[in-house]
């Protein structure tokens, strides 16, 4: 495999054991409030959360429970009402909507439930759609890196394909791909198993797994039965609030270490 | 109804779409309505002559007794002399004098008072009312009169009239003034009159008017009169009508295109909703809706909205076809005395509004209304079906050297191929018609500018009667001014009918042998060869009769019958309503040898050359009745002109709003429907910047394509308009052209309205948070 993919910078050791770990995600105290026709809901209530370097975090909970919009706040997708998200050394709420964009190009890989490939792109130009709109990897690098990182995901015979005429699961491994474009430390995943066979979602989920091993940090939006097994660290979110005590450990046998001050509603 | 509601913009689009339609088919029916009726009720009104006898003299006894034939139903002694109204030194306009024996008593050729006496006396002088911004003064003000026999003489101005009969001077007809015998005498003219204009009883055709008129002159003849000719004009035809015919013609082509325009926006608005809604559909079939239920809805729907628009439409029409016959009457010299609309329009207009838009969604919602209840209820946001563009796409979205965003915005302009024809469809209606307008506009400049390249002479010069033509020629000959002079002959002359009697009065002018003054194109034939005798070369305009190359004709001139060969057929734009024939000679008897009527001068560019010649006839007592100047023919005939033009130029610009509302519409459909895809390229680093290349693209293609398709319709609309227009004034079609700054302009337009139109919907789009533009549905 010729895919070249980093921790991200400033990552000072690929080793989760290591006392020397680097802060990707730190939420303090994020809230938000949407405004609706009967006044406003809470989605977000108050929020720690912070995330190491290398780390596969799982967001669990019910439907509505908040914790999309939690993903959201840390891809920078959504903006919290209050409270402070910094993500790889980058407080948001300083950035205006385009900086923002760019910043997320960089700095955060999206995979979604329904992939939200470019239909009218071929699979390898959707790849290369994330360099094209950061240039942050020279024009002709591009489409070798495109094919590595499709060759990492095991699709790179599909390269030319438009993504109507790949499975789910096909659909999904070049939406990681995609997700891997500019070698962001950070890969947000929301619900990416939600819509594939079980076969094809255990296979999806060992891919992002293998991406913390090579020193990316994977948080995941899931309703998956037994992710603690795949995970390092699970966070459940109830009513707008991360649960205590809902970290590591609970995890149970594939859980493999507590992460730093996670997993904490400030209340 | 309240998807109507919610969808506001939308709805409001549809109904302005239609209502534009509406508009413009309203227009157009009210003009039509309106102006074939009261346009023949103005002209009938003056009670036109059904023939004109020309004689030396006509006395009171002759009208008297023609009168008195059961045939007649009225008959009056008329003059027309042309005369020059003074305003200066060497300021003067052409002035062509009525002289009415008794204007209490107008039996023929009626005019009406509109302010003022209506009987002059003898020093005093009625002025038509479309004349009196040329004439420049007021009821109770003088003008200066002169007539090439006599010196010039004040007329106190004692009245306006309006005289429907004329074609007024704003669309080149000359100034017209009316005048007593006794006038003609105070201008120093014998007070003669020498027209004898007759309506016959009952609805004539023009066959049975010239055998009647055959008759008559004979019958005056055996009194012991002259008839010098006969003009028998077109009944029921007002000098002006080709205008009004051309007017019509393009009104109706623009209104056609209009209404199918709005057919092609309102479909493409329908598609687009019935895609956006395909999940309610889906929903409706599940609990047991069936196709024709929900075709009924939309159907019925389309049909609301074209009620409503038919409710806006129709009394906007009203007051546009209003206007347009205001202008039009304005233009033509006449009045409208009612605007009621005959009983046909409202329920044409109705069946037109409500029909073009049905019959343009009847596919697309019948189409959708049968889709499977299984694919319509499955959507996830970004369609996953096959949409890499087609073929068209596939082959555009594939050139290496375009960007991926150029790709991106190519591939996804062919996504929806129904929509982007329609709209493509739409836009270049609009576009076809502003290019057929700015083509036509120059295949006229180009006939007026082939017309006054042929036409090699800067002055036209009409004298009170023949002159030796070597004093003519010498005359003019030694002005420093003075390029070239000619001295011609000109005759009124008619061609003899197959079936009796004589076809219209033409002008019939003689040339010297080798005129350099004229070199009119020829459409069939020769002209002369040398020392040829007795050989006619007509313009297209002459067409009563319409003699062919190699026949022989019998022409009428002064009295004289002669046989003529017709050698050739040229083009030529003015030359009078019912064309020209250049002769090679005259036979002996007609003109007097050596002699001439007419002098043709060319000039060498100095400014003084009508002055300096004008004063150089009357040095050597050569008696002028008129100038004509190149120049001033030039002006009259681009006024027809501006006319033709600027009417094309409004049609096609209603139609290019229509079709650019399609194109803002298609753009703010397209991103809406993509709202959460544009929200994708936002999650994963695209700036607001790059969403906006990728939609602009799309727009700016469909924009060139829809260039493209233009100007390809352009052709053969550009032919048929330029065929019809040219057909219906100079009687042959012009030449084809087509302009290419026309082309330029509407792709730099339509680009420009692409940009903006894929801009606004954009932006507004990239304002929506992205996690809100990610759950859009």
């Amino acid at each position: 495999m010729t895919t070249h993919l980093h921790s991200g910078a400033g990552a000072t050791t690929n080793d989760k054991a290591g006392p020397s770990r680097r802060r990707v995600v730190d939420l303090e105290g994020v809230t938000k409030v949407y405004e609706t026709g009967v006044g406003g809901f809470s989605a977000l209530s108050d929020a720690d959360l912070a995330i190491d370097a290398g780390e596969f975090v799982a967001i669990v909970g019910k439907s509505g429970s908040g914790k999309s919009t939690l993903l959201n706040m840390l891809t920078g997708i959504d903006r919290p009402t209050s409270g402070v998200v910094q993500v790889n050394g980058t407080v948001l709420d300083d950035l205006s909507e385009n900086e923002v964009a760019r910043w997320r190009g960089e700095n955060v890989g999206l995979v979604f439930q329904f992939q939200q490939l470019m239909p009218t792109l071929t699979i390898i130009e959707n790849v290369m759609m994330p360099m094209d709109f950061t240039k942050s990897v020279p024009m002709k690098d591009r489409r070798p890196r495109a094919l590595d990182l499709l060759e990492l995901v095991a699709i790179a015979d599909q390269a030319d394909k438009f993504p109507s005429a790949l499975s789910g699961g096909q659909q999904q491994r070049a939406a990681i791909a995609r997700s891997l474009a500019n070698d962001p430390p950070l890969i947000a995943a929301d619900e990416p198993t939600g819509n594939l066979d079980s076969h094809t979602a255990d296979s999806v989920l060992g891919l992002l797994g293998d991406l913390t091993a090579a020193g990316k940090t994977v948080v995941m939006v899931t309703h998956e039965r037994d992710i603690a097994a795949r995970v390092d660290r699970v966070v459940t979110v109830a009513d707008g609030r991360i649960l205590g005590g809902d970290s590591l450990g609970a995890a149970g046998e594939g859980a493999k270490r507590p992460a730093a001050g996670a997993g904490e509603s400030r209340e | 109804m309240r998807d109507l509601l919610l969808n506001k913009g939308r709805t409001l689009l549809v109904i302005a779409a239609i209502a534009v339609g509406v508009v413009a088919a309203g227009s157009i029916l009210t003009a039509y309505s309106v102006i074939t009726r009261e346009a023949d009720r103005n002209y009938l009104e003056t009670n036109p002559p059904s023939a004109i006898l020309y004689l030396e003299s006509v006395d009171e006894d002759l009208v008297a007794s023609v009168e008195a034939r059961p045939e007649i139903a009225a008959a009056e002694a008329r003059r027309q002399v042309t005369a020059r109204l003074v305003k200066g030194p060497e300021d003067w306009t052409r002035l062509t004098l009525v002289v009415v024996r008794d204007f209490e008593n107008i039996a023929v050729s009626r005019f009406y008072s509109e302010g003022g006496a209506l009987s002059p006396q003898d020093d005093e002088i009625l002025i038509e009312r479309s004349s009196l911004t040329e004439v420049g003064t007021g009821v109770g003000e003088d003008i200066t009169v002169a007539v090439s026999a006599g010196a010039p003489k004040a007329l106190t101005v004692t009245g306006l009239v309006h005289d429907p009969s004329r074609i007024p001077a704003g669309l080149g007809g000359p100034v017209v003034g009316y005048i007593t015998p006794g006038g003609l005498t105070s201008l120093g003219l014998e007070p003669t009159l020498d027209e004898l204009q007759v309506v016959t009883v009952g609805d004539g055709s023009r066959t049975d008017n010239r055998r009647f008129a055959e008759t008559l002159a004979a019958d005056v003849e055996s009194g012991g009169f002259e008839v010098l000719r006969v003009d028998v004009p077109v009944p029921v035809v007002h000098p002006a009508q080709d205008v009004m015919k051309t007017m019509l013609f393009l009104l109706q082509v623009f209104g056609v295109i209009a209404l199918v325009t709005g057919g092609a926006l309102v479909a493409t608005l329908i598609t687009a909703q019935l895609k956006q809604q395909s999940r309610e559909i889906g929903v409706m079939k599940a609990v047991g809706a069936r196709t024709g239920q929900i075709a009924g809805i939309y159907l019925g729907t389309v049909a609301l909205l074209g009620v409503i628009a038919l409710a806006i439409g129709i009394p906007l029409g009203i007051l546009g076809g209003r206007g347009f016959v205001s202008f039009t009457f304005g233009l033509l010299n006449f009045d409208v005395e009612s605007y009621r609309l005959d009983a046909w329009v409202i329920p044409l207009l109705v069946v037109a509004a409500l029909g073009v838009p049905l019959l343009a969604v009847v596919y697309p919602v019948v189409k959708n209304s049968r889709l499977p209840v299984r694919q319509v209820i499955t959507d996830h946001g970004i369609t996953t079906s096959s949409v890499d563009g087609g073929s068209a796409g596939r082959l555009l979205g594939r050139t290496r050297w375009l960007s991926r965003t150029a790709t991106f915005g190519i591939r996804n302009t062919f996504r929806t191929r129904s929509r982007t024809l329609l709209t493509v469809f739409a836009i270049s209606l609009g576009g076809a018609a502003f290019m057929v307008a700015l083509n036509t506009g120059v295949a006229w400049d180009r006939a007026v500018g082939a017309e006054f390249d042929a036409r090699q002479y800067d002055l036209e010069i009409q004298l009170d009667r023949a002159y030796p033509a070597q004093k003519l020629e010498r005359s003019l000959e030694d002005l420093p001014q003075v390029e070239t002079a000619e001295a011609w002959n000109q005759y009124p002359a008619a061609m003899q009918l197959p079936g009796g009697g004589t076809g219209d009065v033409f002008a019939l002018l003689t040339p010297p042998a080798g005129t350099e003054m004229i070199d009119y194109p020829l459409l069939e034939g020769r002209w002369f060869r040398p020392n040829e005798e007795k050989a006619l070369v007509i313009n297209q305009i002459l067409d009563d009769p319409a003699p062919a190359v190699g026949t022989t004709v019998s022409v009428d001139i002064n009295g004289t019958t002669s046989s003529w060969a017709i050698v050739g057929i040229v083009r030529q734009l003015g030359g009078g309503e019912n064309g020209v024939a250049y002769a090679s000679n005259l036979p002996l008897g007609v003109g007097t040898e050596g002699s001439a009527n007419h002098i043709r001068v060319a000039g060498n560019g100095t400014p003084s050359l009508l002055s300096s010649v004008e004063r150089s006839l009357a040095e050597n007592g050569i008696g002028v009745v008129a100038i004509a100047t190149a120049e001033a023919g030039r002006e009259s005939l681009e006024e027809h002109l501006f006319i033709i033009v600027g009417l094309l130029m409004i049609m096609a610009i209603l139609i290019a709003i229509v079709g650019g509302l399609g194109l803002i519409e298609a753009m703010s459909i397209s991103v809406l429907e993509r709202r959460r895809e544009l929200g994708v390229m936002r999650a994963v680093g695209a700036s607001t910047a790059k969403v906006l290349q990728v939609v602009t693209v799309e727009g700016v293609l469909i924009a060139v394509l829809s260039w493209v398709v233009a100007l390809v319709l352009s052709v053969p609309a550009t032919v048929l308009v330029e065929t019809v227009t040219g057909n219906i004034f100079i009687q042959t079609p012009l030449v084809t052209s087509f302009s290419g700054i026309g082309a330029a302009i509407w792709l730099v337009v339509v680009v420009l309205l692409a940009s903006v139109a894929s801009a606004i919907p954009t932006l507004e789009t990239t304002e929506i948070p992205v996690h809100q533009a990610l759950a859009y549905e």
